[in-house]
């Protein structure tokens, strides 16, 4: 299922809908973003509004959903209760269905399933840690984490190589 | 009120391979209050929020329970140094808390591995516990070298605070609990604007100069405030602000010249650890902190 | 014609009303299908029953046919059972030898799509109100006398021209008013809107003449404490606080309270300004004399200090007395008008906007007051940070209004006051720049949006988006607002040195207790509710009380004073009359089955503590009897007495039960039979039905007055019957507090029906097949979500899982049964 039919299928969902539905666009998310204040081409507001009316291409098409860093301003401050940042969540699902997420995302998600560990370890921090008393770092279970991993959308999603061309340092 | 004295440590992917200065800077501290931090046998990244939630709910959610598994094995509640891992996991535990269904899912997986979430431990962060469990009564009675003069703007971040219902703050808008473990070193809590300001620090992968962009206001409104330092919770915050400095200058062709140190840092430097027992390896040098209070380098 | 005897001669009549029914059913067949029932003489169905010629058609029945029941399958009760009353007592029939079977809000309204089944809900439906019909009898009204004289709880401009027209009409006015003077939030305002008139100069006259009248009895400084009885009847007891000046001789010199040493925040200036305990709260109060509030005073037993006194001495007039006391005044009164208006929401609850933290940021009425010539700062408005002119200011609409996290509600005039303080602060500084946050702009009565056209004109800037955050700069205590700008898109932040809240309108501090005074009802705001949102916004659900103004619901002046006006129409309905009518559904203790009737030495009396009004007595050694004029009607008596002595007119065991077996006939296991209270949940159902929330159609309903009607032998025999589940549902009753009508019978039905459950649970039946649940009368999709609920649960039960649980209780439910003593009261009792 492509993103947009992804995206249909749980705006299509009333529970899920409805929740949403209630907004009427008093902009107290936008108003608080903190990525809204420096890109005025980013606006959660107009984002929702593009869901409600079911224009699912405008909002997947640009990447801007990737920009959201999940402060969660806009949820705890909503006058009508819209978890706004749980639903940029569910956009960027979608948008990873078909494959279109951000290369730095991507590389960092195939770490996490072929180590466990979001970041490298290097020698150099092994090495640090010996030099502050510490503890070396635990070694993860990765049969674990990857029998887990297989049986969720997790491996597919991995799979669409097809990232954007949004994730690249500039 | 029982006091928990042992908690399963989760330091977190940045923390243990990036800052282990952090791990030590909390170790020090905790070990002071009689802490004792257990190592978490076999437990993975959180998961990182952003990398794995962004890409299916499902995937995060079972390594979540499963690293909430392990410590329910341990019988211990959590102790992490990162707001992220915080987050994920406390999330994760009342998701499952609350959802049979997420719950039903997430043992479905776990099984598959032999493990099993009942919701029976706690989530804390080494600032939560500090304030909430070790006290300031008791912090003050371990300060060594108060801080006096030095001025700390704090700076909470996101996910200590929010979302509200998750995290149990009574007051995401002004909270207080940092600012009162910055005045029990002796120091002044500055207050600037838009204070509850997120850092950006979540997007520098994606896009690093609105990620820079963000935390520029942050930097512009701190050095406005007259502050000598900005104190925070969180190694991705730390990054932003530290390692990221120089680069945010850079960009936006400014300078701000303000050291960043995580809370257990600026602890003990008020707790009397010499300086080069913690190391303070950031990128912007600590020397006007350390002047301003007098304390020597060594 | 032959009105007593039964079963009588039926007619049922089945309504269209245009599509509304007959797009759904099929009202032809279920004319056709009534006339099949045993004792139908006649059954018709017409496009508008309620309508003329639809009226005629019944009337033309009675005379010719010799009916003597009659029944209508149309709307709800609730809508038109007054009309057909009327209707059939014109035709000469007793006007309670009706029964309406709710098809629309129940049925067609509802079921749109499943037409069959909706069809046979109807039959059903039909079937239930014939059987009722059969066991009806007729009633009269009960007649009271009454007090030809009104209470006014409140003196804001509602109360006060409430308290004038009735005084006009030549009734006795009592007007009781917490506060020191009259003139409520209108007198705290500096201007009104549209026209921008001196508040206080147009409510003083008014606040004079109310003062003035003869036959208007102020009580100032005053709260109604109990009120006891019924419409034309209610006794009233209030305090009156001790003033410790005399009224007759304080000629407001004010010389007591130069000299007093204490100060006090005063309330009329929001707390901006001082007062002494000794104080009269504005220029222009009424009365005007001056009051000590003893809470503030610095002792007078013993007695700390007598500047007060001694300078009122000195200048003649010696109206101070220490002796005072609280005084209890009681009195009677026809009807009860209750007008006491709002309060503002406590706006640092709103943290985002960081009042109470942030000294320049202030609230609406604070602003009010600064403007306002007279007040704390002789009209100069500063920051209050540091005592400087503001160059900016920005105001933020809708805080904690239309904000599901606080109120959910508009606050209806903020909007409007908004615009007119910004018209002001741009009168007196043509400088200032002003800007005005805001989401919506209602601007909705006469001269309204000409008044928003005139802000605009005056370069006033309205910026639509609601503001994220208030931010303070420490070193100038100027405000940094972080907010969309809608108009451009753009996220932006506007430095303000002073910023002012609108928050929401909430109901006055103590209404909650006031209500519990009067049995009267709130709405889920807290707000006072009135009987029918559309059609009696004035009225509340018991006889003789009225509410107006804020009190009902946030309002503007001019709307404020028409519901006062309205509300004293309402009350002079019953004030003009020697005797008022009251319903005869009320409840009656049978002498032969009263066991205190039967043997001298039990005690028993369970029906007086049951009732709620106090309307049941017993003496030593006789059975007890309900004093008819008291009784409200709700049964809850009736379902408590242990030995069926008591019956409840309109609404027997008999009619119940006939209606139980009629609507369980067919498939009972796959029906969920309701109970729902007259005043709250059959409201609720019909809420459902007009807002067209489809819901399944297998639940059928019966109407009770009142939750505490729900006899066990109700529930049992259902279940006896085959019911697949029961449903029974009353007013609303949370830890925060109780909606019932009649006070606490959903106290009692919520015991019955818990002990019931358990019961029913050791016979075998599931425990879910029994509900209890509380629905208002606003929560219709409360109510439809209800029955898809129970439904689901019934299908995943099964039919033969039911039928099987039936089974194995019929035995014991038999003997529950047979062990309620079976009702044999004379159907006719006469009303003692």
């Amino acid at each position: 299922m492509g993103a947009i039919e992804k995206l249909r299928a749980l705006t299509d969902d009333q529970n899920f809908r409805k929740k949403l539905s209630v907004c009427y666009q008093c902009g107290m998310c936008t108003g608080g973003c903190p990525v809204a204040h420096v890109r005025p081409d980013y606006n959660p507001r107009r984002m929702l509004e593009s869901v409600l009316l079911g224009h699912y291409d405008e909002v997947l098409a640009s990447n801007l959903i990737w920009l959201c860093t999940s402060c969660h301003s806009c949820l705890e401050r909503c006058p009508q209760k819209i978890e706004l940042s749980e639903l940029l969540i569910d956009l960027k699902n979608a948008a990873a269905e078909s494959g279109n997420i951000p290369k730095m995302l991507l590389e960092r998600a195939r770490r996490i399933a072929e180590t466990g560990q979001s970041t490298p370890i290097s020698k150099a921090s092994l090495v640090w840690r010996e030099k502050l008393d510490l503890a070396p770092i635990s070694p993860v279970n990765v049969e674990e984490i990857q029998t887990i991993l297989q049986a969720t959308e997790f491996p597919g999603r991995l799979d669409r190589t097809r990232s954007n061309a949004n994730g690249t340092r500039n | 009120m029982g006091q928990e004295t042992r908690y399963a440590w989760f330091p977190g992917c940045w923390v243990s391979n990036r800052m282990p200065y952090i791990e030590a800077a909390d170790r020090r501290v905790l070990d002071a209050f009689g802490i004792e931090l257990l190592e978490m046998k076999g437990a993975q990244c959180c998961p990182e929020p952003y990398a794995v939630l962004g890409l299916g709910r499902e995937a995060w959610l079972g390594l979540a329970g499963r690293n909430l598994a392990i410590a329910e094995e341990m019988k211990h509640g959590i102790l992490t140094p990162c707001p992220g891992c915080y987050s994920t996991l406390k999330t994760a535990n009342m998701n499952m808390r609350n959802d049979s269904s997420q719950r039903r899912r997430v043992n479905e997986l776990l099984s598959k591995v032999g493990r099993e979430f009942n919701g029976e431990i706690e989530v804390e962060h080494t600032a939560t516990v500090l304030y909430n469990k070790i006290g300031l009564e008791k912090i003050a009675g371990a300060i060594e070298r108060p801080l006096v003069g030095l001025r700390v703007a704090t700076h909470y971040g996101c996910h200590l605070l929010k979302p509200s219902q998750v995290t149990g703050t009574e007051d995401p808008e002004r909270p207080t609990f940092l600012d009162r473990l910055v005045e029990v070193t002796g120091a002044v809590s500055v207050p600037y604007v838009r204070k509850t300001l997120c850092c950006g620090g979540s997007i520098s992968a994606v896009d690093e100069n609105t990620s820079y962009a963000i935390a520029r206001e942050k930097l512009l409104k701190v050095k406005q405030a007259g502050a000598d330092c900005l104190m925070v919770a969180c190694p991705a915050c730390m990054i932003q602000y530290d390692t990221n400095q120089h680069s945010i200058e850079k960009t936006f062709n400014e300078t701000y010249g303000i050291p960043v140190l995580y809370h257990t840092e600026l602890m003990c430097l008020a707790m009397g650890v010499p300086v080069n027992q913690i190391g303070f390896p950031h990128q912007v040098k600590l020397d006007r902190v350390l002047d301003k209070v007098s304390i020597s380098r060594a | 014609m032959d009105q007593e005897a039964g079963p009588g001669k039926i007619g049922v009549y089945v309504c269209h009303c245009g599509l509304n029914i007959a797009g759904t059913l099929d009202c032809e067949s279920l004319a056709k299908y009534a006339s099949t029932l045993p004792n139908v003489q006649v059954a018709r169905d017409y496009r508008y029953m309620c309508a003329d010629p639809g009226q005629l058609l019944i009337k033309k029945d009675i005379k010719e046919l010799g009916l003597n029941r009659i029944v209508v399958a149309a709307c709800s009760p609730r809508m038109h059972e007054p009309t057909f009353r009327k209707c059939v007592a014109e035709a000469g029939l007793n006007s309670y030898l009706f029964e309406m079977a709710n098809i629309r809000e129940h049925c067609s309204w509802c079921h749109p799509h499943a037409k069959d089944l909706a069809n046979e809900k109807a039959k059903d439906l039909i079937a239930s109100a014939v059987a009722k019909a059969r066991h009806l009898m007729p009633l009269e009204e009960i007649e009271v006398g009454v007090e030809q004289r009104a209470l006014v709880i409140g003196g804001g401009v509602s109360g006060i021209q409430a308290a004038l027209d009735l005084s006009d009409m030549g009734f006795e006015v009592y007007l009781v008013e917490r506060e020191p003077s009259i003139g409520g939030r209108m007198a705290q305002l500096d201007k009104t809107f549209p026209t921008l008139d001196c508040s206080i100069c147009i409510l003083g006259p008014l606040m004079v003449d109310v003062s003035r009248r003869p036959n208007v009895k102020l009580l100032a400084y005053s709260e109604v404490e109990r009120v006891d009885g019924y419409v034309g009847n209610f006794r009233v007891t209030v305090t009156r606080r001790p003033h410790y000046v005399d009224p007759s001789k304080c000629n407001a010199c004010g010389e007591c309270a130069k000299v007093c040493p204490v100060e006090v925040p005063n309330d009329f200036e929001v707390g901006l300004g001082w007062r002494k305990a000794i104080y009269t709260p504005f220029p222009q109060a009424v009365p005007s004399a001056y009051v000590l509030d003893d809470r503030d005073c610095l002792g007078l037993v013993p007695l700390a200090c007598s500047k007060c006194k001694e300078a009122c001495d000195k200048s003649g007039a010696q109206a101070i007395n220490y002796d005072a006391r609280t005084d209890l005044v009681e009195f009677k009164v026809g009807t009860i008008i209750v007008a006491t208006g709002y309060d503002l929401l406590d706006a640092s609850a709103i943290k985002e906007y960081g009042y109470g933290v942030y000294p320049n940021v202030m609230t609406c009425l604070e602003l009010e007051r600064m403007i306002n010539a007279a007040g704390p700062t002789g009209g100069k408005v500063i920051r209050p940070s540091d005592g400087e002119a503001p160059k900016r200011v920005a105001f933020i609409q809708c805080v904690g209004s239309r904000d599901e996290r606080w109120r959910g509600y508009c606050s209806g005039f903020c909007c409007m006051y908004t615009i007119k303080n910004a018209l002001l602060l741009k009168d007196h500084y043509p400088e200032l720049e002003i800007h005005i946050f805001y989401v919506d702009m209602r601007t909705t009565f006469k001269g309204y949006e000409e008044f928003y056209r005139r802000a605009r004109e005056m370069g006033i800037r309205f910026i639509r988006g609601k503001p994220a955050e208030v931010s303070e700069d420490p070193t100038t205590g100027n405000l940094v607002i972080c907010s969309e700008n809608q108009l451009t898109g753009k996220a932006m932040s506007l430095e303000a040195d002073l910023v002012v809240l609108s928050q929401s309108a909430v109901p006055r501090v103590g209404t909650d207790k006031l209500t519990r005074t009067l049995n009267i009802m709130t709405d889920g705001s807290g707000f006072l509710l009135e009987a029918h949102p559309k059609l009696k916004p004035i009225d509340t659900s018991t006889s003789g009380i009225f509410i107006c103004g804020s009190a009902q619901g946030p309002k503007d002046i001019p709307f404020s004073v028409a519901q006062g006006s309205a509300a004293a129409a309402r009350a002079a309905r019953i004030l003009s009359k020697d005797k008022w009518l009251i319903e005869p559904i009320v409840a009656s203790v049978s002498r032969d089955l009263c066991i205190r009737g039967r043997d001298p030495k039990a005690e028993c009396g369970i029906c007086t503590t049951r009732c709620a009004f106090q309307a049941i007595s017993a003496a030593k050694g006789q059975p007890s009897v309900v004093n008819p004029a008291k009784c409200q009607g709700c049964g809850t008596c009736v379902a408590e007495c242990p030995h069926n002595a008591i019956t409840q007119m309109h609404f027997t065991d008999e009619q119940i039960l006939s209606q139980i077996h009629e609507l369980l006939r067919n498939e009972p296991e796959k029906k969920i039979l309701a109970f729902l209270c007259n005043w709250c949940s059959y409201a609720g159902a019909d809420l459902a039905g007009t807002s067209r929330f489809v819901y399944p159609p297998n639940v059928r309903t019966v109407r009770v007055m009142c939750s505490g009607r729900v006899d066990r032998d109700f529930v049992t025999s259902a279940f006896m019957m085959g019911a697949g589940m029961v449903l029974v549902s009353g007013c609303r009753l949370t830890e925060m507090g109780n909606d019932c009508h009649y006070i606490s019978g959903n106290v009692w039905a919520k015991k019955r029906v818990e002990t019931l459950r358990r019961v029913l649970e050791g016979m075998g039946i599931s425990g879910e097949r029994l509900r209890l649940e509380w629905i208002s009368a606003a929560e219709g999709r409360k109510f439809a979500d209800l029955v898809s609920d129970m439904d689901k649960k019934l299908t995943t039960l099964g039919p033969d899982r039911v039928r099987e649980e039936n089974e194995r209780a019929k035995p014991n439910l038999e003997r529950m049964l047979r062990h309620s003593i079976p009702s044999q009261q004379v159907a006719s009792a006469k009303i003692e």
